[in-house]
């Protein structure tokens, strides 16, 4: 038996014993400090060696400080004496544990109290436990100066009291562990339950007697023992003859009835004790368990413990499953208390629901694709750093430029980048599918799981979102949105054709969040950004080398990334229809060609999308519907415009 | 018979005397029921005939009190020893938690109680106890008659006791061994507390 299972069999001492435990396995909160509480006699000296002895059995490295307060006051003074204080500072401050017993003293050692009251705070602020022992209450205590008093105050007192027979009895065998044939055991037992006031007087009365017995021949009976001690409970010893047979036989019948029943029903409180150890050394609260150990009319224990067992298993599992889900829930305090198992279960239930399928980057978007030029080093500088430190620097992010400038592109590609980077889950996505999702928001249970899918995000990226000028609603939720993830340090990107000024039709509310952001502008693409485009669309074809090519297609005029890619397009068509390779001279050809197409007299060329590349008044399109001007007759081109 | 009961707090254990006719078991609860203080006690139930053998069955329940937060009551019966009363027995020894089986220790008795013991195993049989599972205790009563009457205890243990469960001589119509055999008997049963599932 160990000796907290001593300290189990007194239900009055359980929390205590309890809270010892608790200390010993480092579960739970410190108590920061616990103030043991008992009248001289009570164990305290016997509790703190246990936690002790446990600590360093389960910790064999652990530096555990088990001191009274006479001698820290003594090794205080030395200290000081030989310049050491700070060496000795250092020890205890750096303690896995410190016990200091007879704390009461320290009002006698008023040269100390600063050094203790400095230990105290210490050790609180580093979350390391400290456990006191005094044997009055400590708002009884005088001599103290005024933060001590304070500490103790905020610490976790527990009461100890004599212990009671059977744990006498469990100490004094413990006492006598060494020399188990010292004393018979019916005199270790007489004693045990003879009424010393103090536990000492039982421990000093075992002294003697083995002391006697080494001298005696003869084996001590209980009643010499009892006389031998002077035991306040010998006189009681029976000497005269039994009661009468009526009394003496059921009482004795009634008193092994009680013996039977109480030893069943300690078997229980064992085995709630060994869950109580088992439980708190996964790192589970105990709270539950220990509450029917101090209960004296406890429940049924079966099924207490099956119900724990089972809370216990299913919160585990609960853990797993949301460090899974989402990490920061990893090691949430909820998780280690069966007994908040609804709360738990709630919070999982949410993780599920905002792990939900986020419409994520478009992975063709790449971000290594991204072509730099000496127009778009400011917003790639923005996107880097965002990349580098998401949601501190720039959130939100409005990326403003024309169509096909490569807003896409970079939105989808910072998108990969962050995802890249462990900012799971990013949700990036059109504005009017962000509005579509919004609309079909039918009832409000559906709009609140919506909106916890969205506030769990990790990134927010919404293209186009001029296009949300027809949606109130969902401008209404983008508002609140933008407002929780600011708050969650959230990182968000918006891309919008138009700047933020003249955005037509959007809630001021959702302009005045966006422009707390940074706006950048991605202009037409540069020939340094057209040159990068071309090499990476001819990365892969037969003219993947050819620089010449690259060069020329580069320095075509184009007003946006899609117009180069256009023309890229339509080198490579050419070359793979006539079967050769693509040259420079096929694309000027091609190219070219197209340029003097008004001159050839086409009829619309002003009205006609241009795809922007620069040369107005061309047909694009190598359509035959399109190339009217080739068909001979006015009845056919009239067909032709019609169409 | 629920042994223990969580929801109400109670523990409430039923004890069966057995054995052959005109062994003692009557006398058992009657000794027992002279010990027990007034307020402990309940109405000793007797049914007896005119020969002062047990027609029915007698019972003794014992308030035994708050124990370990537990309202504790004995129940005792007895059962009626005569072989054509065999239905008494069997309702009787239904939901028992344990039986004390009194051996009438007189050699010409001996018969009797070798058919009382095959009865007791037949009976616990038909309800599906196993004998050997039960809390069983056996009383060798009537030690105070003449030796050259008697069998002595360790005779007894070798016709009985072949499954070494306790056992102890007595003169029920005195008292000795009385309380000592409903000790041993409550011991047991009690110590089963821990290994039956609750509330059943």
């Amino acid at each position: 038996m160990t000796d907290f299972e001593t300290f189990m069999l007194d239900a009055a001492n359980r929390p205590a014993a309890a809270a010892a435990r608790a200390v010993a396995n480092a579960s739970g909160m410190p108590y920061a400090p616990l103030v043991v509480v008992g009248p001289p006699g009570s164990g305290k000296t016997e509790l703190l060696r246990g936690i002790a002895g446990l600590v360093r059995e389960s910790h064999p490295g652990a530096v555990v400080e088990l001191l009274t307060l006479d001698a820290l006051a003594e090794r205080y003074r030395s200290a000081l004496l030989v310049a050491r204080t700070e060496a000795f500072r250092g020890e205890l401050f750096g303690a896995e544990l410190v016990l200091m017993d007879d704390f009461e003293r320290l009002a006698r050692h008023p040269d100390c109290q600063g050094f203790v009251a400095d230990l105290l705070d210490a050790r609180r602020a580093a979350g390391k436990e400290i456990v006191l022992a005094l044997s009055i209450a400590p708002d009884q205590l005088t001599g103290l100066d005024a933060r001590l008093v304070r500490r103790l105050a905020e610490g976790t007192p527990v009461q100890l009291s004599l212990p009671g027979p059977e744990a006498r009895l469990a100490i004094l065998r413990r006492r006598l562990e060494d020399s188990p044939d010292a004393l018979p055991d019916p005199v270790v037992r007489a004693v045990a339950d003879a009424a010393f006031p103090s536990m000492r007087d039982y421990t000093g009365a075992v002294a003697r007697l083995v002391a006697f017995q080494e001298a005696s021949a003869l084996p001590l009976s209980a009643t010499d023992a009892l006389m031998l001690i002077g035991a306040p409970g010998a006189d009681l010893v029976p000497a005269s003859p039994a009661p009468s047979p009526e009394i003496d036989e059921f009482g004795s019948f009634l008193s092994e009835v009680e013996a039977s029943l109480s030893e069943q029903v300690d078997r229980w409180r064992r085995r709630v004790g060994e869950a109580v150890l088992r439980w708190g050394g996964e790192g589970l609260s105990t709270r539950r368990l220990e509450a029917q150990l101090s209960d004296e009319s406890p429940g049924d224990p079966e099924q207490l413990l099956a119900r724990y067992e089972t809370d216990a298993l299913e919160i585990q599992a609960l853990a797993r499953e949301a460090a899974e889900l989402a990490p920061d829930l990893a090691g949430a305090q909820v998780f280690r208390d069966p007994d908040q198992i609804a709360a738990a279960r709630a919070i999982v239930a949410q993780a599920r629901h905002r792990s939900g399928p986020l419409s994520a980057p478009l992975p063709q978007y790449r971000w290594d694709d991204i072509a730099e030029g000496p127009t778009t080093r400011l917003p790639m500088l923005a996107a880097r750093d965002i990349v580098e430190e998401p949601g501190r620097r720039y959130s939100p992010l409005i990326i403003v430029g024309q169509s096909g400038t490569g807003k896409t592109h970079l939105l989808h590609g910072l998108g990969n980048a962050l995802v890249g980077r462990g900012v799971a889950p990013a949700a990036c996505l059109g504005a009017h599918a962000f509005a579509a999702e919004v609309e079909a928001l039918a009832d409000p249970e559906a709009l609140a799981a919506w909106r916890l899918r969205y506030r769990w995000v990790g990134a927010l990226l919404v293209d186009d979102i001029h296009l949300l000028a027809g949606s109130p609603r969902a401008q209404e939720e983008l508002q609140l949105l933008v407002g929780e993830l600011l708050e969650g340090g959230r990182q968000m990107v918006f891309s919008s054709v138009f700047p933020l000024e003249e955005l037509p039709g959007l809630d001021h509310r959702l302009l005045g969040r966006l422009q707390g952001g940074l706006v950048v502008e991605l202009p037409p693409p540069d020939r340094e950004v057209r040159l990068a485009v071309v090499k990476r669309l001819l990365s892969g074809t037969a003219a993947a080398q050819d620089a010449a090519l690259a060069d020329y297609l580069g320095s075509r005029p184009a007003d946006s990334v899609r117009a180069v890619q256009g023309l890229v397009q339509r080198v490579l068509g050419e070359a793979a229809a006539q079967g050769v390779a693509p040259s420079p001279a096929l694309a000027r050809e091609v190219l070219e060609a197209i340029e003097l197409g008004p001159a050839r007299g086409s009829r619309r060329s002003g009205a006609l999308r241009s795809s922007g590349i620069l040369s107005p008044g061309i047909g694009l399109v190598r359509s035959r519907e399109k190339m009217i001007d080739t068909w001979p007759g006015v009845a056919d081109r009239l067909i032709g415009d019609l169409r | 018979m629920p042994l223990v009961n969580f929801t109400n707090r109670e523990i409430t254990c039923k004890l069966v005397y057995y054995g052959a006719g005109r062994c003692g078991k009557t006398t058992n609860l009657l000794y027992i029921h002279g010990r027990v203080p007034e307020q402990r006690r309940g109405n000793m139930v007797s049914l007896a005939t005119q020969s002062d053998r047990t027609l029915f069955f007698d019972f003794l329940p014992l308030e035994l009190g708050m124990i370990s937060g537990f309202t504790t009551r004995f129940q005792l019966y007895t059962v009626p020893g005569q072989v054509y009363y065999n239905a008494t027995r069997r309702l009787v020894l239904q939901g028992a938690d344990g039986v004390v089986f009194v051996v009438d220790s007189q050699a010409r008795r001996f018969d009797d109680n070798v058919e009382s013991f095959q009865n007791l195993q037949e009976n616990l049989l038909d309800q599906g106890v196993d004998i050997r599972s039960l809390p069983l205790v056996l009383q060798y009563n009537k030690q105070d008659l003449p030796p050259d009457l008697i069998f002595a205890p360790p005779d007894l243990d070798d016709a009985f006791n072949f499954r070494g469960v306790p056992s102890l001589p007595a003169d029920a119509l005195h008292g000795t061994g009385v309380f000592e055999t409903l000790k041993t008997l409550s011991g047991l049963v009690l110590q089963r507390l821990a290994a039956r599932p609750p509330g059943s």
